[in-house]
């Protein structure tokens, strides 16, 4: 979209030639305009969901809620992954109950119908009262999510049985996931220790939290001091970089930055061994996809939001983060580091110790923006202002999903944005 | 009829007595420096080689994981101990400014063992965390190792296993545990 003539919705205002580009804020407190959203648009999305790297073996099964469901995904007895809605054909009752494990079959507590992970009805655990062929058609058997996709080994979920394939929805930024998985010639795997925490604002704020790259300063003083610390004997210390609209309404910043990561980056502060170890990383990877590309996997730190609520970091570790929103000023984020297979030991520990002690919510930064969130959050439930602004960079004709803007702009946030009034203003 | 088992029992029963009796006037001290904020005195309570851990929560074992292989909440060695101690004494760090009110409960303590130089000790906790006029709670369970330093005891490791499956609804571990 080409901005050039002012526009205004509900949602966005836009006037190119004051170079200003304003959000309502009653997208993060209305409750009428969350349950539009939920029906038109988060059940019509592709929603970040797992990894294969979760459900790893025959039988594996993990659940999770995502929007108002929760889903059972299972690597099925014929290695097929699946997701099922996990309340029962029969009265309803939630079936599964652990969050992780491995069955080949599911009993439902309550009347004891039993189905195979494959999502087939096994028995309805009775002598007498059903016809033989009482599932002849199916119906029984549990409801598998309508669609399910998976782009480098990140499972994604859809609602809409209609919609359109994950590549296409995913547009320019599936190669920057399929280069998250290309870290690694052994594959990635998800290290333990999800963490789920809850925030009571609405979920859009933390998308937009996760590639602003204007407040790190501001809010995050404390956490570059003990970053600086750190740096110690790094003279490469100049930083390049850019936000980029990525079609669809994903957006993504990117800085070719030395900070310090176990694939390329090594810092003084980590020792010789690890050096070491990190050349070998880096050299593997050269080896495996050129030096271009090889550049663009170790050296290009990117923070990406997979429109509308998935989160796709690349910095000091890879970590992935999915809002789900509870209500319109409620979510939970649910977020998960991921390294190579075979890891080195001493590579892991860095990779954990980076992912915890800036993007754990016991490190020296999320708690910072969960505050943030959490001030916004109540400052539009005051009321008195009605918009937002996300001007930052803003210029008339800008071509906000698919352009590109100085690092520490707003484009990230106005190609969603653009994206989300294009879809909500066509309902509401 | 004389039992020499019971005999041995009760002699370890009492010599544990003492001892935490000991561990309870040192923790019932650490909360106090915690809930007056004196973080730079709770450092101070701790040992050089010291480790301070929260446990992931959702996990069904959180004494036997190991911070290198698994993402803990908290993973600090004495280093990031005295950084994040820096940081929560800045007014930058925004998410305590101003500071929250917090109450530590320790309690039930027990000793699982004491060799006269080093401690093994569990305790109960539950705390209280106060700001924006929301409380919240954070129950769980500490394993202590303490070592003696002449009069004094000092904590060679400290870890907290949080009894939640998600940080529903405390968001977050912003204050020390």
């Amino acid at each position: 979209m080409k901005w050039s003539e002012p526009y205004e919705s509900k949602f966005i205002r836009v006037d190119p030639q004051k170079r200003r580009f304003q959000v309502s804020r009653q997208v993060y407190t209305d409750p009428k305009i969350f349950e539009l959203e939920k029906q038109h648009l988060l059940r019509k999305s592709w929603l970040y969901f797992a990894h294969v790297s979760e459900v790893p073996k025959i039988n594996d099964f993990i659940t999770r809620q995502v929007i108002d469901a929760t889903l059972i995904l299972t690597r099925d007895r014929a290695g097929e992954i699946r997701a099922f809605f996990n309340t029962c054909p029969h009265r309803g009752a939630v079936i599964c109950r652990e969050p992780v494990g491995s069955k080949k079959s599911f009993t439902c507590p309550y009347h004891g119908w039993t189905f195979k992970n494959n999502g087939e009805l096994q028995t309805q655990n009775a002598a007498f009262g059903y016809e033989e062929d009482f599932n002849a058609d199916g119906i029984y058997n549990l409801k598998e999510v309508p669609r399910l996709e998976i782009r480098s080994g990140f499972i994604f979920v859809n609602f809409d049985a209609d919609a359109i394939p994950l590549d296409d929805y995913l547009g320019a930024a599936g190669d920057r996931i399929d280069m998250l998985a290309q870290h690694s010639g052994t594959g990635l795997e998800v290290i333990g220790g999800m963490q789920e925490y809850y925030i009571k604002a609405n979920y859009k704020l933390m998308c937009e939290n996760s590639y602003d790259g204007y407040h790190l300063e501001a809010t995050h003083g404390s956490y570059i001091d003990y970053q600086m610390s750190r740096l110690a004997g790094v003279t490469q210390m100049k930083a390049t970089g850019y936000g980029r609209g990525l079609d669809n309404g994903h957006a993504c910043f990117e800085i070719d930055i030395m900070a310090g990561r176990p694939l390329a980056q090594w810092l003084p502060v980590w020792g010789e061994t690890v050096r070491e170890l990190i050349d070998e990383a880096k050299a593997e990877l050269i080896e495996r996809v050129g030096p271009e590309r090889g550049h663009l996997i170790s050296q290009v730190h990117r923070n990406m939001v997979i429109f509308p609520n998935s989160v796709m970091n690349d910095q000091q570790s890879i970590f992935i983060r999915s809002m789900i929103p509870i209500s319109v000023n409620e979510m939970v984020v649910r977020a998960w580091p991921l390294g190579p297979v075979n890891e080195a030991p001493e590579l892991r520990r860095i990779r954990i110790e980076g992912a915890l002690s800036f993007l754990g919510p016991g490190g020296f930064a999320t708690p910072d923006d969960v505050e943030m969130l959490e001030l916004c959050q109540r400052g539009y439930e005051m009321g008195g202002i009605p918009w937002n602004d996300i001007s930052k960079g803003f210029t008339a004709g800008e071509e906000t999903p698919s352009g590109e803007d100085k690092l520490m702009n707003e484009l990230q946030m106005r190609a969603y944005w653009s994206q989300y009034d294009k879809i909500m203003s066509a309902v509401a | 009829m004389k039992d020499p088992m019971t005999e041995i029992n009760k002699a370890t029963v009492r010599r544990f007595t003492q001892t935490r009796l000991e561990v309870e006037d040192f923790i019932s001290d650490e909360a106090a420096h915690l809930d007056a904020w004196d973080l730079n005195g709770w450092v101070g309570l701790f040992t050089q080689d010291c480790v301070y851990e929260v446990t992931p929560t959702g996990v069904a074992n959180p004494f036997s994981l190991d911070p290198d292989t698994t993402m803990f909440l908290i993973a600090d060695d004495r280093e990031r101990l005295e950084q994040r101690v820096i940081r929560l004494n800045k007014t930058s760090a925004h998410v305590e400014f101003p500071k929250s009110l917090t109450r530590h409960l320790y309690t039930n303590v027990r000793i699982l063992s004491d060799n006269g130089t080093e401690i093994v000790a569990t305790a109960n906790c539950l705390v209280f965390r106060t700001k924006n006029r929301v409380t919240s709670h954070y129950p769980g369970n500490i394993r202590y190792v303490l070592v003696r330093d002449g009069e004094n005891l000092l904590i060679r490791s400290k870890r907290v296993a949080l009894d939640l499956e998600a940080l529903i609804p405390q968001g977050k571990v912003s204050i020390i545990l």
